[in-house]
């Protein structure tokens, strides 16, 4: 048996606590089963699911590396001779086993109202969908825990409530994002039956798809990549090297998933435009992931030193070995930008509803690699929240508060953020020299200088 | 054996560790010494594969922490000086943790673990939890954690910290059993006088670099003897390296310094001496201690 999984059974299952789970669940699901109607029962036992195995279960997932450093025993475990996939189960079923407990028993009886309202096809989608959002949430939760125990951060409370509302928001987006495929939903019921995402087919890469069976397929993909996520931050917890192909593959299906989308099939037909559209559209995400991996990154001086050393000796294999995440994610953006500025029309005239022209796509990628720059210089060296929220403060100086100060000025907004200007080669033009003059401060810093060996 | 090769480790604001280079011999225990900040625990977490150098090698019985960090880790042991235990588990089951997280299985599990908790004195405490015991006992179930899976290296940071002088005196006898049993101990410790028990060599760390660049055997020239004449004696230092069996003689005034082969000579160094008609006054076994050994080398490298 899993050791990790023995000990957690050793220390989160005793009698008390397995005694007080199974009866309050029960005498919950029993008031909520006795007048006999199922679809009350089962809304009882929705929410109780959400109560027990995404609101508690992610508080015990983000808690179950951040106690260990706290107790002082996560080097002993660092120092076992668990695999890291070993370990991440262990951790991930082992501390939310007494959740996973009372969510079974919650789940029987939505599994029983499924079958009875739709038969055996909504029996496997409830089932496939509550145990994956269970499931998700809360290794989304672990995730950011080892993220955070990866950049040496404080753990208090307030910073496990953090890890938390991490897996929180995930569930949060899938249920929703589950609701607008679903007639009779939580949400409509509480609007009267009026979604306006409601959704009756999905178009993905020119296909049509059920969106429950759409959503079905999403969510054990994307469970699958969460999954490894944390497989991948713990084998570098446990000092395992990662090379770059896994990340390199989840950006290519993150990049293909979000460009199948056809949101434009009404208004475009040119294959070219089309294919310009969907580079836009994978090229956002991954820069969201971009943005996303430079905040949450390690940024350790040391480990961009060695960077630096390994670019000035020319090891390009080692260097490309350790290249930071978001760096990788960066190169795709601008693969996808490139696509685009090579697909999509100079002249948009004519065109409704589109994202803009290549000027402002290549205006985009200086901005975003700015925008990096932002990250590097607020967050190199630094430990703790405070250089994000610095971070995050200057970006929302630059995209807000400044474009706001200067609206009088015509054009003014070309400086901070993407935008159609005349002429147009300006906006691209300010943003690489705001990236490149970034990058450059950077690189000077006198804490990034190699140090000779004595 | 462990083979330390140009270590580098560097913080953002200093060089921790500055090309350290050393070998330690299987079945050895080395001492680890060095003011503090020296950089001792850091070379330890290295030497334990628990953090990646900036450059450099170390070897683990062959194994590089770079490219096999987890199975060195299977092998090997680290006890920091701030250490925690699983409090709600009993000191059996903590134990038992230890000895299936380092991949024993079966019926090996409950050998070791009566094993550990014989060698570390916990067998009558297998029912206790681990929060109940007092602060020596933690210590011998952390030490017990640490050797259940029987790993090749054990490496411990200030391991008798908060001991009484009682549980010093067992503990040093473990790290005599344990490297009799065929184990590698690395000790570190402030306290020279404790290290002196067991350690057969010792590695001075000092501003990131090992003093002298290697270990400095400990039990090599470490006894010594001393003669005293009644008066200084022009030739007397040729006359003793004269002697079958002397290794090395210093001298000032009427007191020379005299290395031995084995001590069984002294009968005959003390016979011959008196033979040749100096009139000896004294002649006394002396001990350099590690704290002079220790002066000695820092004093060099200054």
């Amino acid at each position: 048996m899993n050791p990790e999984l023995l000990r957690n059974i050793w220390v989160e299952l005793t009698e008390r606590r397995l005694t007080l789970m199974i009866v309050i669940v029960a005498c919950v699901l029993l008031v909520a089963i006795s007048p006999g109607q199922w679809s009350s029962a089962s809304f009882t036992a929705e929410l109780l699911f959400y109560a027990v195995v995404v609101v508690w279960g992610t508080r015990c997932a983000a808690q179950s590396v951040v106690e260990e450093i706290s107790t002082k025993t996560w080097d002993s475990q660092r120092l076992s001779a668990i695999r890291p996939w070993t370990m991440v189960w262990g951790k991930l079923l082992g501390s939310t086993m007494l959740a996973w407990i009372g969510g079974i028993m919650c789940l029987a009886v939505i599994m029983i109202s499924a079958f009875r309202a739709g038969g055996t096809e909504s029996l496997v989608n409830q089932t496939i969908y509550f145990l994956t959002i269970g499931l998700l949430s809360q290794a989304v939760a672990l995730l950011a825990s080892i993220v955070a125990v990866r950049r040496r951060m404080s753990h208090s409370r307030f910073d496990v409530f953090l890890y938390q509302l991490a897996g929180l928001i995930a569930a949060l987006l899938v249920w929703r994002v589950w609701q607008t495929a679903d007639p009779t939903s939580l949400f409509r019921s509480w609007t009267g039956g009026i979604d306006p995402f409601a959704v009756r087919e999905v178009w993905w890469w020119g296909g049509s798809f059920d969106p429950g069976t759409f959503y079905v397929a999403s969510l054990v993909a994307f469970v699958f990549w969460t999954l490894l996520g944390n497989y991948r931050v713990m084998r570098r917890e446990l000092q395992v090297q990662n090379g770059p192909v896994v990340w390199l593959c989840f950006i290519v299906f993150l990049a293909g998933y979000a460009g199948g989308f056809d949101f434009w099939r009404d208004y475009v037909r040119e294959s070219s435009f089309m294919i310009g559209m969907r580079a836009v559209q994978a090229g956002m995400t991954i820069a969201v992931v971009t943005y996303g991996m430079a905040l949450v990154e390690p940024k350790e001086v040391v480990a961009y030193r060695w960077l630096i050393e390994r670019f000035k000796r020319r090891q390009f294999i080692s260097l490309l070995g350790r290249f930071p995440a978001w760096g990788y994610a960066y190169l795709t953006v601008v693969i996808l930008g490139v696509i685009a500025i090579l697909m999509l029309p100079w002249t948009i005239a004519e065109k409704a509803n589109v994202y803009g022209g290549p000027m402002i796509v290549l205006a985009a990628l200086g901005f975003v690699l700015r925008d990096c720059a932002v990250f590097m210089a607020m967050g190199l060296g630094q430990v703790g929240k405070r250089s994000d929220i610095a971070a995050l403060a200057i970006l929302a100086l630059l995209y807000v508060f400044l474009p706001g100060m200067f609206a009088q000025v015509p054009g003014a907004t070309v400086a901070f953020y993407p935008s159609e200007h005349d002429p147009s080669w300006l906006n691209p033009l300010i943003a690489w020299t705001q990236a490149l003059l970034g990058w450059f401060l950077i690189l000077r810093r006198p804490d990034l200088r190699l140090r000779p060996q004595t | 054996m462990i083979e330390v090769r140009n270590l580098v480790y560097e913080y953002p604001n200093k060089r921790a560790l500055d090309g350290v280079s050393l070998t330690i011999e299987a079945g050895s225990i080395t001492a680890l010494v060095g003011p503090n900040g020296a950089g001792k625990t850091t070379l330890m977490r290295c030497l334990a594969a628990l953090e990646m150098p900036y450059s450099g090698e170390v070897r683990i019985n062959g194994l590089d922490t770079r490219q096999s960090p987890r199975e060195i880790h299977e092998n090997l042991s680290f006890l920091p000086d701030f250490f925690g235990l699983y409090d709600s588990l009993s000191v059996k089951r903590c134990l038992t943790f230890a000895a299936r997280s380092h991949g024993l299985s079966g019926k090996a599990v409950d050998i070791a673990v009566d094993k550990a908790a014989e060698r570390v004195g916990l067998t009558e405490r297998m029912k206790q939890k681990a929060a109940e015991l007092s602060r020596g006992l933690r210590q011998r179930l952390a030490i017990g954690q640490a050797i259940v899976h029987e790993p090749n290296v054990i490496m411990l940071d200030e391991p008798a910290s908060g001991l009484d002088p009682d549980a010093r005196r067992s503990l040093s006898a473990l790290f005599l059993e344990l490297k009799a049993s065929g184990l590698t101990l690395i000790v570190s410790s402030h306290i020279l006088s404790e290290l002196e028990d067991y350690s057969g060599s010792m590695i001075i760390i000092q501003d990131g670099l090992v003093v002298g660049g290697q270990a400095v055997a400990l039990t090599e020239n470490r006894i010594s003897y001393l003669v005293e004449l009644a008066a200084p004696v022009t030739g007397f230092d040729g006359f003793l390296e004269g002697l079958p069996g002397v290794t090395r003689v210093t001298s000032e005034g009427a007191l020379s310094q005299i290395w031995l082969d084995t001590p069984a000579q002294r009968a005959a160094i003390v016979k011959a001496i008196v033979g040749a008609g100096h009139q000896l006054c004294g002649f006394s076994e002396t001990k350099r201690t590690l704290e002079q050994t220790y002066l000695e080398e820092t004093g060099k490298k200054r």
